[in-house]
């Protein structure tokens, strides 16, 4: 029993009625990287805040460090060496780096004074431990995202923690700086500090995990070892379905006239000399790394950010694309990366995010809003596009995130769209919602509307597009087929421009 | 070479370097400016907007904009004076400063309390405990001026801590004792917002509620220390406008909440909190006194003084909300 450091035991906790963790059992070694999986609203974050004494179980025993606690303070958490680095890292944008670090240090010791050497000493040397490259005096804020994240490990690092809880820690971060991070986790280990990482995105998971236990409904499903499970079952255990997806395949292009077509996209200092074509019924893929000027070009495609130079052709006729009503009027829609900030308008009604986009389309004489027409329409799309729910006056932040985007296709889908762009479209939706979307993406492309997935998400673009274009440094730098290339070598390309700057700099 | 190009885009700078172009064009046209009166005076006038400003620098630090200090003062001031009268006070002045900085600290637990319990707007909560402290003290106090304030105070108001005079403009200029006070204070302030763990708890729950939760500052403890303190500073500057005019008006606070709180946000301090320095501070409070006092030195009359000072304001709350706006923005980016 002493390679235990957590070991939790018929762990249950229930909300007003509404079991979010039944039984659930839980065992993490000392210097063990132990994943912890399951969808959103599985019961995973619930899971993580009885660890850190948020939440007292219902019934069930914590042991850390062999000692049995029936429940647990955030202090005492603390004390026995957990520490969670959250998915906003719970850090304070405007104190400095070395601030950041030993502030949590500082009241954890109830110091009176702080700001002394000392501790900006301890702050450094542990940056340097893990290789954070800042200025110890640098306002936080100007940090990168993998940056902050460090900071928070830092800080973690400080309070002498033995057993660090990521939450989602990859959601931000580009697929550098996760491999950055994992061979960090991987060096904490040597060093005995155990990692529970909780996460819903496969491939990382087979990529770090030695263990992992799956949790669904609340429930313990299975733990094992990363080894012994294939891709498939693992998406069984987590989603209760049998999901498996066969490469897109486009229809024979029967029209000559591509739906659209860009010549020579320019935008000083984003992205060169864009050229690419789309015809109905495809889905094409367009994937680079943040910073590419990927999201840029989508934001130009919709009109948003009206692009310098080069013309734009739909249906063989040049078009201006200078504002999203121009967009609008020629059926661009445009579904966001953020959808959060940028798609939705949260406390409003379903109802009324499904209509906002077409309000023209709902007015009777004098402007008057036809309200019945607009919920009629709204029912139609949400049983469409499967949404869970039956409740369409019920604001949008009630709602799963993939269920939220699909209230955003929806929204366009009222539009007649003949040309959809979808910025990550699967960004935080858990895997059961992923491949309801790829569905939905699929049937529009059957629809005969031209779609363009702008995503770093490369199995999904490999899955799901007949056609990739690679961008790198804001130029178009390959075209493929998904037949004729595979995932390695979509990972390879898509990130070679790091490479080529790492050799340079060797 | 970094930190230069910092300064410049703080507000600090500006408002510094607004000083500056004030004081040598009011000295070229007057040559009043740089005199040892003018000086003196400047340094008087600074006292009362100066600690007003360093309990509302506190406050905005922390994310939260205070309203309540002209009358929360008025009424620590005037229920200290009207108790000291009744009882023939004849006693050490420090009995008369502690008491009103007692009655300051008991409104501003209010506040606290209010706060920390419902998280409520600060503005709305601190308007409400304005608007209560104005009614106490005109409704059941039934206020009006007490010119006669007891002897200790008054004996107070006498003693000067510089005299000096002027063959230049042939003037008498003298510093009063209580400059010590906003001297002590302001000390007080900085050491407290840059070297204790309570200051940069401060920042630390300005910069991020959650995050400072989950870390474990007790925040609930912080907000009641912060919205006490400032009213700790408001029974002080009250006590200490009682010795400066040497007579106690109710209203003597009245409207300076406005100019308190444009020369914080233009020294600096940022409305959205977790930044802001007390040099910010000071700049801010001498710019407004620079253009309340000094620009008579020039001949100019007095409501243009009234339109430069509405200018400063709008140029303040301007400043305010472009932050505010900036800070939304930047909310749904990240």
């Amino acid at each position: 029993m002493d390679n235990t450091i957590l070991s939790l035991k018929g762990i249950s906790k229930s909300f007003g009625g509404v079991h979010a963790l039944d039984r659930v059992d839980l065992e993490v070694k000392k210097g063990q990287i132990h994943c912890l999986m399951g969808e959103n609203g599985s019961g995973k974050s619930t899971l993580i805040k009885i660890i850190s004494g948020v939440y007292e179980p219902d019934k069930g025993e914590i042991l850390l460090n062999g000692r049995k606690y029936e429940s647990l303070t955030p202090a005492e958490s603390v004390k026995q060496g957990v520490s969670i680095i959250y998915q906003d890292f719970s850090i304070f944008p405007n104190l400095t780096v070395a601030e950041n670090i030993f502030f949590g240090y500082v009241i954890a010791e109830n110091q009176k004074l702080t700001h002394n050497q000392e501790n900006i000493r301890k702050a450094q040397s542990i940056a340097k431990e893990i290789g954070l490259e800042a200025d110890m005096g640098e306002i936080l804020e100007n940090l990168s995202v993998a940056q902050k994240q460090m900071v928070a490990i830092c800080r973690a690092l400080l309070n002498n923690a033995k057993l660090i809880i990521f939450d989602e820690p990859t959601t931000a971060l580009t697929q550098r700086e996760v491999k950055r991070l994992f061979s960090l986790i991987r060096d904490m280990q040597k060093k005995g500090v155990s990692t529970l990482f909780v996460s819903h995105k496969l491939e990382e998971v087979f990529e770090i995990a030695e263990e992992f236990t799956i949790i669904r409904n609340g429930k313990k499903v299975i733990t094992t070892c990363a080894a012994s499970i294939t891709r498939e079952k693992f998406i069984y255990y987590m989603t209760g379905r049998k999901l498996s997806e066969d490469q897109f395949v486009c229809e024979e292009k029967t029209e000559q006239v591509p739906l659209l077509e860009v010549k020579g996209l320019s935008m000083e200092g984003v992205y060169q000399d864009i050229s690419f074509s789309l015809y109905p019924g495809e889905i094409l893929g367009i994937i680079g790394l943040l910073g590419s000027g990927r999201t840029e070009l989508a934001l130009s495609l919709f009109g948003m950010e009206p692009a310098q130079k080069g013309q734009i052709f739909k249906n063989g006729k040049e078009i201006k694309l200078t504002s999203v009503k121009q967009a609008m009027e020629h059926h661009i829609g445009y579904v966001p990366e953020d959808r959060l900030s940028e798609g939705l308008f949260l406390p409003q009604s379903i109802n009324w995010n499904v209509g906002i986009s077409n309000l023209g389309m709902y007015a009777g004489r004098l402007g008057r809003l036809l309200k019945t027409e607009m919920r009629t329409v709204t029912q139609q799309y949400v049983k469409s596009l499967s949404v869970n729910t039956t409740e369409i006056d019920k604001p949008a932040n009630f709602l799963s995130g993939g269920n939220q985007q699909k209230i955003v296709i929806a929204r366009w889908l009222s539009c007649n769209p003949e040309i959809m762009i979808f910025n990550c479209p699967t960004v935080g939706v858990d895997i059961a919602a992923k491949f309801d979307i790829h569905k939905i993406l699929r049937t529009l492309a059957s629809q005969k509307i031209g779609i363009v997935i702008i995503s770093d998400d490369i199995p999904e673009v490999y899955a799901n597009c007949n056609r990739i274009l690679i961008m790198q440094k804001g130029q178009i730098v390959k075209e493929l087929s998904n037949t004729e290339t595979s995932e390695t070598e979509l990972y390879s390309l898509m990130g070679s421009e790091y490479s080529d700057e790492k050799e340079a700099a060797e | 070479m970094d930190k230069v190009k910092k300064i410049y885009t703080r507000n600090e700078f500006y408002t510094a370097a607004l000083i500056l172009v004030l004081a040598v064009f009011i000295e070229l046209r007057s040559g009043l400016f740089f005199t040892s009166n003018n000086i003196l005076d400047i340094l008087r006038a600074m006292i009362v907007p100066g600690m007003l400003g360093l309990s509302e620098y506190i406050v905005m630090v922390s994310g939260g904009c205070d309203v309540s200090f002209p009358y929360s003062a008025a009424l620590s001031m005037y229920s200290t004076i009207i108790l000291l009268k009744a009882v023939d006070f004849m006693g050490n002045v420090m009995i008369a400063f502690l008491l009103s900085c007692l009655f300051g600290i008991v409104i501003g637990m209010v506040n606290g309390l209010i706060i920390m319990r419902y998280r409520f707007p600060v503005l709305i909560v601190t308007l409400a405990t304005c608007s209560i402290c104005q009614g106490i003290l005109f409704g059941i106090l039934n206020a009006h001026e007490i010119p006669a304030i007891p002897q200790p105070i008054q004996s107070l108001a006498k003693s000067m801590l510089i005299r000096t005079y002027s063959e230049k403009a042939q003037m008498a200029g003298s510093l009063p004792l209580v400059f010590l006070v906003f001297f002590i204070l302001t000390a007080a302030v900085w050491f407290l917002m840059r070297r204790t763990a309570m200051g940069r708890s401060i920042f630390a729950v300005g910069g991020d509620v959650g995050s400072a939760e989950r870390i474990g500052i007790k925040v609930n403890y912080v907000y009641m220390f912060i919205y006490g303190f400032a009213g700790f500073i408001a029974g002080l500057t009250g006590m200490t406008r009682v010795v400066l005019m040497d007579t106690c008006h109710p209203n003597t606070f009245s409207g300076m909440d406005m100019t308190v709180i444009a020369a914080v946000i233009l020294g600096g301090t940022k409305v959205t909190g977790g930044s802001g320095s007390i040099t910010g501070v000071m700049l801010g409070t001498l710019l407004f006194v620079i253009v309340n006092n000094s620009l008579q030195l020039m001949g100019i009359p007095n409501y243009w003084q009234k339109f430069f000072l509405g200018v400063l304001i709008v140029l303040g709350t301007g400043i305010a909300a472009f932050q505010v706006s900036r800070k939304r923005k930047k909310g749904k980016a990240g």
